[in-house]
């Protein structure tokens, strides 16, 4: 398939799970569930994948990073522009190794640094994204597309996406088992794999406080993402049925169940093939998008939507030409 | 004719409105309201009389429908019978999730004593019983307006229980008629609700946004009527003779809102007085097949979270009878009317009422509050 020098695609995607996994009864019996394993059970989760408190977390993003570059074929100087993900505070912050270190000068020891640092991204300008829940990563995708097609010197974006909890922290957020994840996406211009088709995106501050409007998010959900995903298609001139397949999140099945009925795409295509993992918060859509590229069961030209909707609150979807 | 009323049920939702409507009809000289005795009797009582202009012309009385005799002193009782020409019992338990044998307490076992206490009194003209458009449950189409059958299923014991009152009272050997109301949302002139029930605290949810989704069927409507067009249908029925049973839908019928147009309605003017929905931020309740809330439903239920059980539970009240769409037919009701029933332009209606509501934080109104349109 021949690139349009104009376009952006995904040209390389990566998600890393940690390999520690503890199942719901493990996590109930620690006391980080709120709900009951058996009701967890019913909404699709198995387990969670957690960090070791070593460290680990650093070594996962490095890993979808690295993993990102290969499946692009670009070598670490080819990057442009750096930008790392997170969405929770403490994961923009590399661990202090020393516990006398101060505490303001801790809040400098960027995770995008140290990751430019590590993988020698030394032609990469680097920024990150933040405060947009599990929708970060497509935040984080979106200014890099921006970039890229304002600035006709860079070529090659590798976006980083990590959520690490602290150790003995809860695993359940309204109903959904949270696991800890990175992964990366390199955003290339010329691309011609997972073309940028469009995006759309809700941000309803009205919602801002998720500790104090629970509910009202959960209600919230449906109708704002169906919103967005209607808005999304009639912006490209789609219907339902033009979308070939839906590049799930981790979060609890019954939603998707919902959403696919609320806007009118054939439940089947919903792309979901890979063992619960629980939900990594920024991680879920391209662990999923990772492994269909690798299934290769997707023909290419086929649409690819993905959607999340992040605390803050905002909803997002993307279209894709894989 | 000079004619005294017999009331039960003054207390409830319809009860002020009802009043008002009776003391202004020629042909009825004295109103006689059923109370429930209690420690707030004079308060009850002052509630309903104060905003009444004609109210020496209102008698209250202690009494209970769901006691012997309906516990009335000998010499209420014996006054009452000599002079009741027609009984409007309104009294009923409208909460559709309570439980069976109280909902049957008082709904059948409360009306049968009602019917043995107008069975006494040699004036009578006419039982009139307020009943429901629900109990015809979860047929769908047209509904005729006489006693039919029972409906294959009644959505909860509430509507079980009311087609079964309508039974006792059409086998009392009495004149009745049967009012069936569709569902009194508020005062259509000032959107006053005395008692908020099912519909409104689904709207109390929706204004919330914590409803997301609306389950519904082609044809999909909601029949509403306000709550003085019922109460004034409600007067002139009682001064209009009946002979042999007749049963009445005071009704929108044709007129049903489609479900579209009322979500549309309520989310335009939440849009223009409600913060959250003024901004765009919450976004309207999303209308789905009834397999989508089902999947929807017992996602609630798996989760166990408490306020999404209550906030079905409103809505459980209400959303079945978007999933039967019927039909209710008003030609008995509009022939005691005199023509067409005078529906309030719903639209307005159901803006006063939500104002109404927030403006009372959807708490019950207080004495000095109640009704005085």
């Amino acid at each position: 398939m021949r690139a349009n020098p104009d376009e952006v695609g995904l040209s390389g995607v990566a998600g890393i799970l940690p390999r520690r996994q503890c199942d719901l009864t493990q996590l109930a019996a620690s006391g980080l569930l709120s709900s009951s394993p058996q009701a967890l059970a019913g909404f699709g989760f198995e387990r969670a994948h957690l960090c070791d408190a070593s460290g680990q977390a650093a070594d996962l993003a490095l890993d979808a990073a690295r993993a990102a570059l290969s499946d692009a074929g670009l070598q670490p100087h080819e990057v442009d522009v750096l930008v790392w993900a997170s969405a929770r505070p403490e994961s923009h912050l590399c661990a202090a190794n020393v516990a006398e270190a101060g505490a303001v000068m801790e809040g400098f020891r960027y995770s995008s640094a140290w990751l430019q640092n590590e993988l020698d991204l030394h032609n990469a300008e680097v920024m990150a994204v933040a405060q947009q829940g599990c929708a970060t990563m497509f935040a984080a995708l979106r200014v890099a597309r921006a970039i890229l097609l304002t600035e006709p010197d860079r070529r090659h974006a590798l976006c980083v996406g990590l959520d690490v909890l602290p150790p003995g922290a809860p695993r359940e957020i309204l109903f959904n088992v949270v696991s800890d994840a990175a992964c990366a996406v390199v955003v290339s211009r010329g691309c011609a794999t997972e073309k940028w088709l469009g995006y759309r995106q809700l941000s309803r501050g009205y919602y801002w406080d998720p500790a104090a409007c629970g509910p009202e998010i959960v209600a919230a959900y449906f109708p704002t993402a169906k919103v967005v995903i209607d808005q999304l298609l009639e912006e490209q001139g789609l219907q339902p049925g033009d979308i070939d397949a839906v590049v799930a999140t981790g979060v609890n099945q019954a939603s998707w169940e919902i959403l696919m009925r609320l806007v009118g795409i054939p439940e089947d295509r919903l792309f979901r093939a890979l063992p619960p993992f629980g939900h990594t918060i920024t991680s879920d859509s391209f662990l999923y998008l990772e492994e269909l590229r690798r299934l290769g069961h997707i023909p290419r030209g086929s649409r690819l939507l993905l959607f999340t909707y992040g605390f803050g609150s905002s909803w997002c979807g993307l279209l894709l030409e894989h | 004719m000079s004619r005294t009323v017999l009331v039960t049920g003054a207390s409830g939702a319809l009860g002020p409105s009802l009043l008002a409507e009776l003391l202004d009809v020629d042909g009825i000289d004295r109103v006689a309201v059923l109370l429930r005795p209690g420690p707030r009797w004079d308060r009850r009582v002052h509630e309903l009389r104060s905003p009444l202009s004609q109210s020496s012309r209102l008698v209250f009385v202690a009494g209970d429908i769901v006691q012997p005799d309906l516990s009335l002193h000998a010499t209420d009782r014996n006054r009452l019978i000599g002079e009741v020409d027609v009984v409007i019992h309104a009294a009923a338990n409208t909460r559709f999730s309570a439980w069976g044998p109280e909902l049957n307490e008082v709904n059948v076992e409360g009306t049968r004593r009602v019917l043995a206490f107008a069975r006494r009194c040699p004036r009578l003209e006419q039982f009139l019983l307020v009943s429901t458009s629900c109990v015809a449950g979860t047929s769908t189409g047209p509904v005729v307006e006489r006693l039919e059958d029972p409906p294959v299923a009644f959505v909860n014991p509430y509507e079980h229980t009311k087609w079964e009152a309508e039974r006792l009272a059409a086998a009392a050997g009495l004149p009745v008629r049967i009012g069936r109301l569709s569902t009194c949302i508020g005062d259509g002139r000032n959107g006053y609700v005395h008692r908020f029930g099912a519909i409104h605290q689904s709207l109390r949810w929706l204004i919330r946004g914590l409803v997301p989704m609306v389950p519904a069927v082609v044809g999909s409507r909601v029949d509403l009527i306000a709550t003085d067009v019922a109460a004034r249908w409600l007067a002139r029925a009682a001064t209009t003779p009946v002979n042999a049973l007749e049963v009445c839908h005071v009704a929108a019928g044709q007129d049903a809102i489609p479900l579209r147009d009322l979500v549309d309605c309520t989310v335009a003017h939440l849009r223009n007085t409600v913060s959250g929905w003024r901004s765009g931020q919450i976004e309207a309740p999303v209308i789905v097949d009834v397999d989508t809330f089902r999947i929807f439903e017992r996602s609630v239920a798996r989760s166990g979270d408490v306020l999404f059980a209550r906030v079905l539970e409103a809505a459980g009240s209400f959303f079945p009878a978007l999933l039967y769409p019927k039909l209710y037919q008003t030609v008995n009701a509009e022939a005691v009317w005199g023509g067409p029933l005078p529906l309030s332009d719903w639209r307005s209606t159901v803006r006063r009422v939500i104002d109404f509501g927030c403006s009372r934080q959807w708490r019950r109104p207080r004495a000095a509050e109640v009704n005085h349109v």
